[in-house]
């Protein structure tokens, strides 16, 4: 096969990663501490790119600064989400699956009503093109796998060195015993929602300046997601990082040279790891 | 006649041995008792008897036959039922539904059956109905059958969960601390109960209790584990002045005077 | 915990309904109208499917696969091979797509169950992605073309006609519907059904009881397959269309919200969960993205505050009075 093309689906893969690897840790992030699934992540990728669409086009906010911002405000919604919809729920993970599910409707829903279903584009802040080892890379793609690694390293180092992550840890170990040693058990849980959904949301304004928004394009990722956290094993943060990367490489070459078949043997293989090895490839046992 | 063998059994988590080499025999219509200091591996040693779990080493011999692989259905299916410490039961269901299901066993309605309601299904749901209402009556539950099992006092509880082991119609029922926390009275009525099913539905018990009382007066012999050992075995007077049993559970190596 | 009801419907019960939409038609003319209750026909013997799995506390997300399996069985029957529509090839279609069930279950059901939730929701991404994979055999993303309506009903004259009228669809589907409904009612009474709910209520319990619980499991789970596929292949030769879009994992996932809507564990809430939602979102079409948005909060209130489902809806209301008048 041809050099150029194989660079191109390698580039890619970097690129996928980067995006999946955002959500998939923040879906991750959710099931380990709230020990529910928030089939609505989907969703706040999509606010994600919504916020930056309008602060680009709208305020004419610069790019750069428009990330942390719509970041900020997918946060604060996120919050609203858990604090309303999902915490009357007490963790039940029937009805919490369901409130996923009917989440994502309304999201979806409200944000067609407000916003149409036309897609929406902005400039790319990023056109230029930069060489790495001989090869082209666009610099907006690699803009997102250097958020990507900094955002997932932020987050090892969040969990492990500073108090409250190491409160969401012991969350996830244990949450009897966590409550028990005065640990703020709903704060934490809230601020791991919003950790987890604001790094959904700048996947989304990232992928903005090389693809577009739509409301619809929430529903696909959580999808994506969930297989790469089952795949990866839940609550494991280099599981999701490598489902991620597993993900993102099949989906990329698999799509280039295999076509249609590469997702059939992907889907396939899931089932069978499910079978076989059901907590993933670093998942605890439950 | 000896009805199960235990030989040898060893049962590892992790690194830790629950159970290191027990080797016992439960004889036919006999009440044994297994005692010891909590933490002893005794439920763990119910729960490898009847299939829950595999033991890391050893094995389990019940009527000649090596049941050591065997699923726990499939244990329950030869004659060996156990209860359990929190008298597990099927909290949303009735008392006689948690009975039935138990029943189940022994039911010769099949699927087909049931979907057409034939004349055999409907004369075998009459006959485990009436099974059933036996063994409430002999629990002395009669009076609560509709209620749901969760409602029920504690009492009546673990009688439910003795009722449910009786339904499956074991040959061995091992019984998992049946009356803990009951009071004097209430403990002795059990106690009768389970003579009584010793004596008239002839079945083995075996008996995990905590109360010295209580064991001493009902088995036959008795079982000491400590930290997944056996430690003793034997008849309950010889047992009570045994210094290892005494040492595991007082920790004192003198008998005080 | 889930509230899973003992049968306590009588079959009396059953009967007025029956009787009512029996004699629908005189009254309903329209097609449209005839046509939502066709659709609400052919889900609720998918998410009476669903249920029956879920009274052994097991989830099953993949149904609309197996609604696809039964689809494409039947139109390839048809369209290849030349069957007769419909009448010999729904048999043929429902019991493939029980094969399916069997052989997936088997290996799945041994696994703990969310991870056998799981299982089923890729089986429905699977069967979906073998349809596009191989487009030569199944029309791939296009769909197969010209699946024929089953011939008409004799006696009938022009309602007995599927092309033009949705009579004979209504009355199919009723029947379907009704021998679903008896199917499950009896489940529910006899010795299968009170182990499935013994398993769901407590599973160790029932293992020690001598109850071989994947056994069980999978006689649900193929049972529910065989009414999915069913359901998938009646529903291509009343569409006319086979097409992967229509037995997406959206369509799987909204079964099992009908059945917990209506009432987790009770057949008529199942049936009425999945009347309700999809009355509301064909009701709803006209109104756009609005009724994405209705749909959703309809389903989030209930949730919240009926969380045994619509079914439940008399009892909160008492509960609600009850704890108004002890003030």
């Amino acid at each position: 096969m041809e050099f150029s093309l194989l660079m191109q689906v390698m580039v890619n893969t970097a690129m996928l990663t980067g995006v999946y690897v955002l959500i998939a840790v923040g879906l991750n992030l959710i099931f380990g501490i709230l020990k529910i699934i928030q089939f609505a992540h989907g969703q706040l990728y999509m606010m994600g790119a919504f916020m930056v669409y309008i602060l680009v086009t709208g305020l004419g906010l610069n790019f750069y600064l428009a990330l942390p911002v719509a970041a900020l405000i997918v946060g604060l919604a996120s919050l609203v989400i858990e604090r309303f919809f999902y915490r009357p729920l007490k963790g039940d993970v029937l009805p919490s699956l369901l409130m996923g599910v009917a989440l994502l409707v309304g999201l979806e829903g409200s944000f067609q009503l407000i916003f149409g279903a036309q897609e929406k584009y902005i400039e790319n802040p990023l056109p230029k093109v930069v060489k790495l080892f001989g090869v082209s890379v666009p610099e907006a793609r690699l803009l997102i796998l250097v958020v990507a690694i900094a955002s997932t390293i932020a987050v090892y180092l969040f969990l492990r060195r500073t108090k409250m992550g190491q409160a969401m840890r012991a969350l996830t170990q244990d949450p009897e015993a966590a409550s028990l040693q005065g640990i703020n058990v709903n704060q934490i849980r809230a601020i791991g929602f919003a950790i987890a959904s604001a790094l959904a949301g700048v996947a989304g304004g990232l992928m903005l300046p090389i693809a577009y928004v739509t409301p619809f394009i929430g529903s696909p990722m959580v999808i994506k997601a969930f297989l790469i956290v089952i795949l990866g094993g839940m609550g494991s943060l280099p599981g999701a990082v490598l489902g991620a990367f597993i993900l993102a490489a099949a989906d990329s070459f698999g799509f280039t040279f295999w076509g249609p078949v590469a997702a059939l043997i992907g889907y396939l293989l899931v089932i069978v790891m499910l079978i076989l090895r059901p907590r993933g490839l670093f998942g605890a046992s439950y | 006649m000896v009805l199960m063998k235990v030989e040898g059994v060893t049962k590892y988590f992790g690194g830790l041995p629950a159970l290191s080499e027990v080797d016992f025999e439960v004889h036919q219509g006999e009440i044994l008792g297994l005692i010891g200091p909590n933490g002893a591996g005794k439920t763990t040693l119910y729960n490898v008897v009847s299939g829950l779990y595999q033991p890391t080493k050893g094995r389990i011999v019940y009527k000649g036959q090596d049941i050591t692989r065997l699923p726990s259905h499939e244990v329950a299916r030869r004659g060996i039922v156990r209860t359990f410490q929190m008298a597990e039961l099927f909290k949303g269901m009735t008392v006689f539904e948690n009975t039935m299901v138990a029943h189940h066993l022994h039911s010769r309605e099949g699927i087909w059956g049931g979907l057409f309601n034939t004349a055999t299904a409907r004369r075998d749901r009459a006959e485990i109905e009436q099974s059933v209402m036996e063994i409430l009556e002999f629990m002395q539950l009669a009076s609560v059958k509709d209620e749901l099992a969760k409602n029920l006092p504690h009492g009546y509880q673990r009688a439910l969960g003795v009722a449910i082991g009786l339904a499956a119609r074991p040959e061995l029922l091992l019984l998992d601390e049946p009356v803990t926390g009951m009071n004097p009275t209430e403990a002795t009525t059990f106690m009768d109960i389970l003579r009584r099913v010793r004596d008239e539905r002839r079945i083995t018990l075996m008996l995990v209790e905590h109360n010295m009382r209580t064991v001493v007066g009902i088995c036959d012999r008795i079982l000491v584990l400590s930290f997944g050992k056996k430690i003793a075995e034997g008849l309950p007077r010889e047992i009570t002045k045994n210094k290892n049993v005494i040492e595991a559970y007082l920790g004192v190596k003198e008998i005080a005077a | 915990m889930l509230p899973i009801k003992g049968p306590s419907t009588r079959f009396i019960g059953y009967l007025i309904p029956m009787i009512f939409f029996c004699l629908l038609p005189l009254w309903v003319k329209e097609a449209y109208y005839l046509h939502i209750f066709i659709e609400i026909g052919i889900y609720s013997i998918a998410a009476l499917g669903i249920r029956l799995v879920l009274t052994s506390g097991q989830w099953n997300f993949g149904q609309a696969g197996f609604m696809a399996i039964g689809g494409y069985t039947s139109s390839l029957l048809v369209l290849d091979l030349g069957w007769p529509p419909l009448w010999a090839t729904l048999p043929v279609a429902s019991l493939f797509a029980t094969l399916v069930g069997l052989a997936v279950g088997y290996p799945a059901l041994s696994t703990k169950g969310i991870y056998f939730a799981m299982i089923t929701l890729c089986l429905g991404l699977v069967v979906r992605q073998g349809i596009i994979t191989f487009p030569g055999f199944t029309g791939g993303l296009i769909g197969l073309y010209g699946v024929p309506a089953p011939t008409p009903i004799p006696f009938m004259g022009a309602l007995g006609n599927w092309v033009v009228s949705k009579v004979p669809a209504y009355y199919t589907i009723l029947g379907l519907l009704a021998l679903t409904l008896v199917v499950m009612h009896r489940i529910d009474r006899s010795r299968l059904g009170i182990v499935l709910r013994s398993i769901s209520e407590n599973e160790t319990l029932a293992k020690s009881a001598g109850i071989n619980v994947v056994k069980y499991k999978l006689i649900a789970f193929v049972i529910a397959s065989f009414f999915g596929g069913l359901a998938g292949a009646f529903s291509v030769h009343y569409h006319m269309l086979c097409h992967p879009d229509s037995f997406s994992l959206w369509d799987s996932i909204f079964m099992v919200l009908y059945v917990v809507f209506g009432g987790v564990g009770s057949i008529f809430g199942a049936v009425l969960g999945t009347a309700v939602l999809i009355s509301a979102t064909e009701l709803l079409r006209f109104t756009g993205a609005f009724r994405m948005v209705i749909y959703a909060s309809i389903m989030i209130v209930t949730i919240l505050f009926l969380p045994k489902g619509l079914i439940s809806l008399p009892q909160a209301v008492r509960e609600g009075i009850a704890k108004l008048r002890g003030r």
